[in-house]
């Protein structure tokens, strides 16, 4: 079970953009990069919110570069408006589950159970202006869960929220990751969270994968000048931190 | 103790124009309730004035129904589409929907009559008579200035939907129902009640389109039913009557309206997602764009098309340079009158802004109140005022500037306001650690931002004023004949091609002034913020 992409590319205004890689069922990828450099670009080529002008992307060696994003094996999860403020939780939720967000007993059953085992049973009837940003992200997190496809796609989801609840989220994503065996991507602007998480690092530089490697391997022998610069700034900014 | 002066002049100009437009206001109003007899309201009312308040609220009704479904669907599809077009398409097609909503409604009349009229070729066309008179050309001519105001309002609402939601439905495989349904209601409902309310009101106050599409006394609303009375009748009462009606009314839907007023950033959401739209989807949507501005530029094509029947060698050229003349000269008094009270007014503004205050409660209640009063209602007031004690055709000028002021204050204070509270909460802060002098926060920083919107603001304020038809008509003289007064006596006496002519000089007279006001005050420079 592996997720291909082969010389995928697009061009947004004057950039080019291309990506090759491989990931397995299970392991969890984070993109790191600067601002700008394509990461979002590689979830949205993904997804299908961006349409390839080449190359393939397959799951299972099925190519669904030509479908539309609702019939890809895939599910992601933004930033910010994950969820429908005006709708309750569990209303958020039950799209997962049925289009129409109408559900039969069983699919209540699933629902409930994903609410349980993510802590957020008692604000499944709150709007989602009334709960915290760690259960806004825990509930669309659900949602994606419920879905059941293979690929999960994370566009810093939890970089808005505080430190402890980050690591927390993080901690579900690797959980689920494994018992599930989900082949997650996760865009990151923080190295540390890509190593508490991730299994492969990728970095990209205007549009291009510079490397895609262990993490560890990401650490101890970055592929250019650019890649330890950013290590390094990025170690010293956990140590200003600190 | 620079600063305190600077505050007192600014509180002194802000509280005088406050009181001068109160008086104007209560003198209209004591104006009306001094006319009306008193035994008529202890009685009930009078059949007549009930007929027209009935038809007055139906039309308004109608109108409001066609122009906000016809604005909405059209809204829809260009926001459906709006990917796959390019911006200055976009940006045309928005620009054309604005200025139906400020082109001169006799200008609309004209179109409306020579377009659909008897003797057009769709009229010709059609295998049934149809009137356009009465109930018909009324709604049509309100459609076409209203509901491109519906489409351009409702689209900024759709541009406030995050693309990250459509992202959401697309891959949630959401049905075309339920985008509606779960993303774009929840968008647009608060809005839709208050848009609806808007054009009711706009409708219900309307005065041109009544006059010259209406067709008979059964067709008559309010302000209408008061143009007669004072025009033809001389009955002051009926009229005072008509007008507190009238007010009552729009007082009441108006200050329903505004008690839901909200200010929505709307932030047009740059995003490169486009809908993934089925070919029959993208069919329909492209139908129904292109449908509705057919109808628009089908209607507005007809304003010239009588054009080359005139005899050119003998065309009253000196009757249209003295009604461009008169036009002109109202236009720019009613300019003066708005730069006099509404500078005073935000001068008083940003001074409250820098106390963090607000407009004072008085002002804003004004501001209101200035915007729900219908143009017809004030001048009856004034005109019963003024009958007894003095000869109005000598005041003619003053009192239609005056009124014609009074009505684009708002809006001309509203296109500033939200500019110069952005300058404050943009600078406020900077501007107090540099303790610049105020000449050169106007210079450097107020005006460079300013500019544009106020170039906007007063051409508005001048295309109002010259397209204004209504208070001329009700108590200019004989002497006093304006371009759209004239577009209309020559269109009651079926002069279509002089018209055409008419409403080609008002047409062009309005581009020149936007022009001139655009080139005085925006000039060459260009500011990247407005």
């Amino acid at each position: 079970m592996t997720l291909k992409l082969e010389q995928l590319s697009c061009r947004f205004k004057e950039h080019q953009f291309e990506y090759s890689l491989e990931l397995e069922a299970g392991e969890i990828m984070a993109v790191l990069g600067a601002s700008g450099a394509g990461k979002s670009t590689l979830i949205e080529l993904i997804a299908g919110f961006c349409k390839a002008e080449a190359g393939r992307v397959s799951w299972n060696n099925l190519d669904f570069s030509q479908n539309n994003p609702a019939q890809r094996p895939v599910t992601t999860l933004f930033q910010q408006h994950n969820l429908f403020n005006h709708l309750s939780l569990r209303q958020n939720i039950a799209f997962g589950l049925h289009p129409s967000g109408k559900l039969n007993a069983h699919q209540t059953q699933l629902l409930l159970q994903i609410a349980q085992e993510l802590g957020i049973t008692a604000q499944l009837d709150s709007l989602v202006n009334q709960v915290s940003g760690g259960q806004q992200q825990r509930a669309a997190l659900a949602r994606c869960l419920l879905r059941k496809h293979p690929v999960l796609l994370l566009d810093e989801p939890f970089s808005a929220l505080d430190p402890v609840t980050r690591a927390e989220s993080l901690s579900l994503v690797r959980e689920y990751a494994k018992r599930l065996q989900l082949c997650v991507i996760m865009v990151s602007h923080s190295l540390s969270d890509a190593m508490h998480v991730a299994d492969r690092i990728l970095f990209i530089e205007q549009g291009e994968i510079q490397q895609n490697s262990s993490a560890s391997d990401f650490i101890t022998e970055p592929a250019s000048k650019n890649i330890a610069d950013y290590i390094q700034a990025s170690s010293l900014a956990a140590v200003n931190k600190l | 103790m620079l600063s305190f002066n600077r505050l007192n002049v600014a509180r002194l100009a802000g509280n005088t124009v406050s009181l001068f437009l109160l008086s104007v206001v209560s003198l209209a109003f004591w104006g009306l309730l001094s006319s009306s007899d008193t035994v008529f309201w202890k009685n009930s009312f009078d059949p007549y004035l009930l007929s027209v308040l009935r038809f007055s609220l139906w039309q308004a009704f109608v109108s409001a129904i066609a122009s906000l479904g016809i604005g909405l669907l059209m809204a829809r599809s260009l926001a459906m589409l709006s990917s796959q077009f390019n911006s200055w398409l976009l940006s045309l097609c928005l620009r054309a929907w604005g200025l139906c909503f400020v082109a001169p409604v006799i200008l609309v009349v004209l179109a409306v009559v020579s377009s659909l009229g008897s003797s057009s070729s769709i009229q010709q066309m059609l295998p049934i008579e149809w009137n356009l008179y009465g109930l018909n050309g009324i709604v049509i001519a309100h459609c076409f200035l209203n509901a491109p105001l519906v489409a351009r309002q409702t689209y900024l609402l759709y541009q406030g939907i995050p693309s990250r939601y459509w992202q959401q439905a697309e891959q949630l495989n959401f049905s075309s129902w339920q985008r509606w349904r779960i993303i774009e209601w929840p968008q647009l409902r608060g809005s839709i009640f208050s848009l609806l309310c808007l054009v009711f009101l706009l409708c219900f106050g309307s005065f041109t389109v009544v006059l010259a599409l209406g067709g008979g006394p059964q067709t008559s609303t309010l302000e209408v039913a008061i143009y007669q009375a004072l025009r033809y009748d001389f009955d002051l009462v009926f009229a005072a009557q008509c007008a507190l009606v009238q007010l009552a009314i729009s007082l009441l839907i108006g200050g329903f309206l505004l008690g839901r007023e909200k200010v929505v950033a709307l932030q047009p959401s740059i995003s490169r997602f486009s809908l993934n739209l089925s070919p029959w989807q993208k069919l329909r949507h492209r139908l129904i764009l292109s449908s509705g501005n057919v109808f628009l530029l089908l209607i507005a094509s007809g304003a010239f098309s009588s054009i080359h029947e005139l005899n050119w060698s003998n065309l009253p050229w000196d009757k249209l340079a003295q009604s461009a003349l008169w036009s002109v000269s109202i236009a720019m008094l009613s300019l003066v009158w708005v730069l006099c009270m509404g500078l005073s007014l935000l001068w008083r503004h940003y001074n409250l802004l820098q106390q963090q205050r607000g407009l004072g409660r008085f002002q804003e209640l004004l501001a209101s109140i200035l915007l729900l009063c219908p143009s017809m209602v004030i001048t009856t007031g004034i005109y019963c005022l003024l009958l007894p004690i003095a000869d109005i055709e000598s005041y003619t000028l003053l009192i239609v500037s005056l009124v014609n002021a009074l009505i684009a204050l708002p809006f001309f204070i509203r296109s500033l306001k939200q500019t110069l509270h952005q300058i404050h909460l943009d600078y406020s802060k900077l501007l107090q650690s540099l303790d610049i002098t105020s000449i050169a926060v106007l210079r450097w920083v107020i005006w460079p931002r300013m500019r544009h919107a106020f170039s906007l603001a007063c051409a508005l304020v001048l295309v109002l004023s010259i397209g204004d038809m209504g208070v001329i008509a009700l108590i200019g003289s004989t002497q006093i004949v304006t371009l759209p007064l004239l577009l209309y006596q020559q269109l009651s006496s079926y002069q279509f091609a002089l018209a055409s002519l008419t409403g080609l000089v008002l047409l062009l007279l309005c581009g020149l002034l936007f022009w001139i006001c655009e080139a005085l005050i925006v000039g060459k420079s260009h500011d990247p913020k407005t």
